[in-house]
């Protein structure tokens, strides 16, 4: 190799009292392969570089050979913390470059799926902050509920993390009989667990104190670093695409949007167990509306046929075999659709020339975007404050890196 | 047309010919701006009263392998108080393609365009620290151009198999 990688970056030039730490890729509440430099002056800290790219699998150009089905497991493995939401971001992307319309039947589904996955990524995610800040409790009460999620994604999906549940037009398959009763089961009995999770932290003094008025971001500044999610909300910016821009029928949804005040760590913790109730709430009209019919598209050109009937029919075996050989025809053109996931704003930008590969894909990963604003607000704390801002701003490399 | 759209129209009219109104898949605001006059329509459209695009969305290019201008590079801004989307494509050229920074006007293009230039090895003028971010300092080439190849490992990857190794 012509160049060696640098241990340390930015060594300053005249020798100084500053130490250089270097935390991760493989420190344990960096939460997968974040490095962190720190630049230290006794406890403090003076200058943090984030150093990204180390789970870099060149997502966008497999994409690019890739037809439009074929890149759908891919996704799973963007945020691996909620991969039915990842699907469905992916699928209505596809649809909107398509100009389809999926029937009602297959939003509904997307909307649990989504939802479910909130539910699941934000129990991750507090249980790892408050593990991260000495609270192994919470964490272990949060996996126990995330036991229950998961089962209720293997049921539909036939996997707990690697789902690939949606289809370009709709769904892989309906709900499995006796899934939404299930489902309410677990909506029912939530409420109180989650209330118990909050309630051992929010008058906790210790959390309390590791968290209020640490990793203060304003209005302005979550704005200009492009924030979006729990993050940009919490710092008091009312913006949620499902209710400004609503997608997949999240407009017939009553449902309020928390804001935060401050904008520290302690209001994104408050975001996040509000954002989950909220979802509950979502699922439970969802439930109620959740209207028959078909959960694919009715277009050749767009579903694949049931597989039953390409064994019988001509034509069906000729559009399978187009679907799976060519893709979907795409015009040319370009398209970009964002969906609210828990991390934040999932945008998929598409550049076409027709036909059934993208000529070019870019994913906007909330982690990646949201990361960028570590050395604004690490500057100046404490090395302790170094894991409670980053289980508060609530990454994953798998999306930050793609 | 609404409110929005005629203050978009008047301030890509003021450019004098540089920035102008594409043609868009699904009717958003889509313009093409010379690479000159690019980051002028990108400030104006974040200072402007009405439009206000305060949030960057997206940052990105595409190649256009073959073809001159060979690269574009995207921006999508965000009108948060409007809650319209602008899209802008500044065209560059295959040689040495270079563009003014962005990253003063929003924070957020920091990450963005160093990725960029990772990856399609697009210049931002002006940009504090433009390295390398995904690949990392010492690898060759930009992987997202199109003439990148898809097969073999490059010298220096690591788990690189040396001579004889697959191609």
């Amino acid at each position: 190799m012509s160049t060696q990688i640098d241990i340390v970056l930015d060594r300053p030039e005249q020798p100084s009292e500053h130490q250089i730490l270097n935390m991760g890729p493989q420190h344990p509440s960096t939460h997968g392969v974040l490095r962190i430099v720190l630049e230290l002056d006794g406890e403090i800290i003076v200058k943090a570089t984030p150093v990204v790219g180390y789970l870099h699998r060149a997502m966008e150009k497999i994409a690019e050979s890739m037809t439009f089905h074929m890149f759908l497991p891919y996704t799973d493995r963007l945020d691996y913390l909620a991969p039915l939401a990842n699907n469905v971001a992916l699928s209505c992307a596809q649809e909107k470059l398509l100009g389809v319309t999926i029937p009602p039947r297959a939003q509904g589904i997307r909307v649990l799926c989504c939802e479910l996955s909130r539910i699941s990524a934000h129990l991750l995610g507090l249980g790892a902050f408050a593990m991260d800040v000495g609270a192994m409790t919470v964490f272990l009460w949060c996996f126990r509920e995330r036991e229950t999620i998961y089962d209720l994604i293997e049921h539909i999906s036939g996997a707990r993390f690697t789902t690939s549940y949606t289809r370009v037009g709709g769904l892989a398959n309906d709900l499995p009989e006796g899934w939404i009763a299930d489902l309410r089961k677990f909506l029912d009995t939530f409420p109180a667990r989650l209330d118990e999770i909050e309630k051992m932290l929010s008058r906790n003094r210790i959390w309390v104190d590791r968290t209020k008025d640490i990793g203060v971001i304003t209005r302005d500044e979550a704005i200009a670093w492009g924030l979006s999610g729990p993050n940009l909300r919490a710092s008091g910016v009312e913006w949620d695409l499902r209710t400004r821009r609503p997608y997949l029928g999240y407009e017939q949804y009553d449902f309020d949007v928390p804001v935060g005040s401050v904008g520290d760590c302690f209001d994104r913790f408050l975001c996040r167990v509000e954002e989950m109730r909220q979802s509950r709430r979502i699922m439970l009209q969802a439930i109620e509306k959740l209207p028959g019919g078909p959960v694919n598209v009715q277009d050749p050109k767009i579903s694949l046929p049931p597989k039953s009937v390409v064994l019988k029919g001509m034509e069906e075996l000729i559009h399978q075999f187009i679907l799976i050989t060519e893709g979907q025809d795409a015009p040319s053109g370009e398209c970009y659709f964002a969906a609210e996931n828990p991390k934040g704003e999932l945008g998929f930008y598409f550049r076409s020339r027709g036909g059934g590969y993208p000529d070019r894909m870019f994913i906007r990963a909330p982690s990646f975007i949201n990361l960028q604003i570590l050395p604004l607000i690490l500057k100046g704390r404490f090395i302790s404050d170094v894991v409670a801002i980053l289980g508060s701003i609530d990454f994953v490399m798998g999306e930050c890196d793609r | 047309m609404s409110a929005f759209a005629e203050a978009l129209d008047a301030l890509a009219a003021a450019s004098g010919g540089a920035v102008r109104r594409l043609e868009d898949l699904r009717g958003e605001h889509a313009f093409s701006a010379q690479p000159e006059a690019g980051r002028d329509f990108l400030a104006r459209l974040k200072d402007h009263p009405e439009l206000r695009c305060d949030f960057l969305a997206v940052l990105t290019a595409v190649d256009n392998h073959l073809a001159e201008p060979r690269f574009e590079v995207v921006y999508i801004v965000r009108s948060l108080s409007a809650n319209v989307d602008v899209r802008v494509n500044v065209p560059l050229p295959g040689e040495a393609p270079e563009l003014a920074t962005v990253t003063d006007l929003w924070p957020a293009a920091d990450w963005m365009e160093r990725e960029v230039y990772d990856m399609f090895g697009v210049r931002f003028a002006g940009h504090p620290n433009l390295t390398r971010i995904l690949m990392w300092e010492g690898f060759e080439g930009h992987p997202l151009r199109k003439d990148y190849p898809l097969l073999g490992n490059s010298p220096g990857t690591p788990g690189h198999l040396g001579k004889g190794g697959k191609r």
